[in-house]
């Protein structure tokens, strides 16, 4: 059974202006069924890897599992559409809820402080990933990380080095925010660039989007 | 059509240096002199940012790219430098002492960044593409396979590089061959010296063709063939293709060239005309 490219659960246009809705459709029609292709092409050889869902997938990256012929494929394009999917859950529509649950707000309290140190935290997670790459909120053992990982790697994979479920995941690639951020630099002097330095806006925007989401 | 070094080393640095007549010997000389060294500083482009409209990289990007992208790296590299002993140093030095053997200190991305743009503007020119002709076409030929298979894998190392990072040809051991490198890695600290390279972060021609990066290195249905319509081969011509061949170090006499040229740009490069940035877009 090949994977395949999810529906998002709202408009392209529903995350405007934050995320635009030309970015918001290349990013999922063309991005993100890439990824979707090339996983299939690399699984479909491997009759042994048929049926494995997404998340089984992905915790199988870096172990022997996936034979070294596609493991490069599969933590690539398998964490590409692993982390996309995941992605679209985690937005939603400005002014969508009302922001983190009791029990996880105390979770928030007791590791970072506060929502905000949290967001200040991940945002610098974000900030400086170098090249492409992602930043995670994610859980393990009941304690909550922030941490960042390059390309499409994810916290789910066994090489990853701070391991966990996925909370939240922010993408850092610039075709995440290039187009936007072409727009909004156009209005400001030219200081910031540089992929994470042009994305701070693009984090604080999106982290924002995703923590009400929780 | 014979390119003096002068001429060449002018073309390293854009118009700030046009008018740097010095031997390459002499100058060194000076910048052994000239210590501590100015800071590290952005070089034009040795094109006009819309130069290369028509060759499918549009003023937009070149002005995020050069204006924006180059300089943070350039600025933030002297920041990080600033008062310590690899302010010293080179450029190249600064690459090669912070790449650490492959455990790069916090500079290196910065250093690499800095010199792999300012390499990938020569790369590059309204004047380029078409097939190299001398002695860089033999080395292709015996090589390579030629033109047309150079192409292929050139094309296909830029888009197979996964993330952000660099195509290449490179001189490995007297042999071309071609390369690709994640984020700010480059040849130099690999002991190969650069020959030509593209950018194939997404920043480098996403405003131009958003997610279909082999456009940025080379498609012949596209009609946006980079490598075909913009490589600067003639920065390769005549003069130094005979030094490629014939003298083993005429990469380090370019890199040496380069090293003056950094020494010798005052720290304030003036925006080229074509400079607009806030009204053009
Ligand atoms: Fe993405
Ligand atoms: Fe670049």
């Amino acid at each position: 059974m090949a994977y395949s490219l999810p529906k998002l659960p709202y408009d392209y246009s529903a995350l405007e202006p934050h995320i635009d809705a030309t970015t918001m459709q290349i990013h999922h029609s063309k991005h993100h069924q890439t990824y979707v292709t090339n996983v299939n092409n690399a699984v479909q050889k491997f009759p042994e890897l048929n049926g494995l869902g997404m998340e089984d997938l992905n915790s199988a990256v870096g172990t022997s599992k996936i034979p070294a012929e596609i493991a490069t494929a599969v933590r690539n394009s398998g964490g590409g559409h692993y982390n996309h999917s995941f992605f679209w859950k985690v937005m939603g529509a400005p002014g969508g809820n009302n922001g983190p649950s009791a029990e996880l707000k105390s979770a928030i309290d007791s590791s970072f402080g506060s929502l905000d140190e949290l967001k200040a935290k991940f945002n610098a997670a974000a900030a400086a990933r170098f090249g492409s790459g992602w930043a995670w909120l994610t859980s393990q053992d009941g304690k909550l990380a922030i941490s960042s990982t390059p390309n499409q790697d994810n916290p789910q994979q066994a090489l990853a080095e701070t391991k966990g479920v996925p909370l939240l995941g922010l993408d850092v690639w610039e075709h995440a925010y290039y187009l936007k951020a072409r727009l909004l630099l156009s209005h400001e002097p030219p200081q910031v660039s540089q992929s994470c330095e042009t994305s701070q806006p693009f984090c604080r925007d999106v982290s924002q989007l995703m923590i009400m989401s929780l | 059509m014979a390119q003096t070094m002068t001429q060449m080393q002018s073309s390293f640095a854009g118009q700030s240096v046009t008018r740097l007549s010095v031997r390459p010997r002499q100058s060194a000389q000076i910048a052994r002199r000239s210590t501590p060294r100015a800071a590290i500083t952005l070089p034009n482009p040795p094109f006009e940012l819309d130069a290369l409209e028509g060759q499918g990289l549009s003023k937009a990007t070149m002005e995020v790219h050069w204006g924006k992208h180059h300089r943070t790296y350039v600025d933030n590299l002297n920041k990080q430098i600033e008062g310590k002993p690899l302010a010293d140093k080179s450029l190249e030095e600064i690459i090669q002492a912070t790449w650490n053997n492959g455990s790069p200190s916090a500079e290196f991305n910065n250093a690499a960044q800095t010199w792999n743009h300012t390499f990938y503007w020569e790369s590059i020119g309204p004047n380029g593409g078409g097939p190299p002709t001398g002695a860089i076409a033999q080395a292709i030929d015996n090589d390579l396979g030629g033109y047309e298979e150079f192409k292929k894998s050139f094309t296909q190392a830029g888009a197979t590089q996964f993330g952000s990072g660099w195509a290449w040809l490179v001189l490995d051991g007297g042999k071309l061959k071609v390369t690709k490198t994640p984020n700010a890695e480059n040849p130099l600290h690999h002991g190969q010296t650069p020959l030509l390279t593209m950018d194939v972060w997404e920043h480098a021609y996403y405003i131009d063709v958003q997610n279909r990066r082999p456009d940025q290195v080379n498609i012949k249905s596209s009609g946006r063939r980079k490598l075909d319509r913009c490589a600067a081969w003639r920065s390769l011509a005549n003069e130094s293709q005979k030094r490629l061949i014939e003298a083993p170090d005429w990469a380090s006499e370019k890199r040496q060239a380069h090293a003056i040229m950094m020494a010798h740009i005052p720290p304030t490069v003036p925006l080229p005309k074509s400079f607009s940035w806030v009204e053009s877009i």
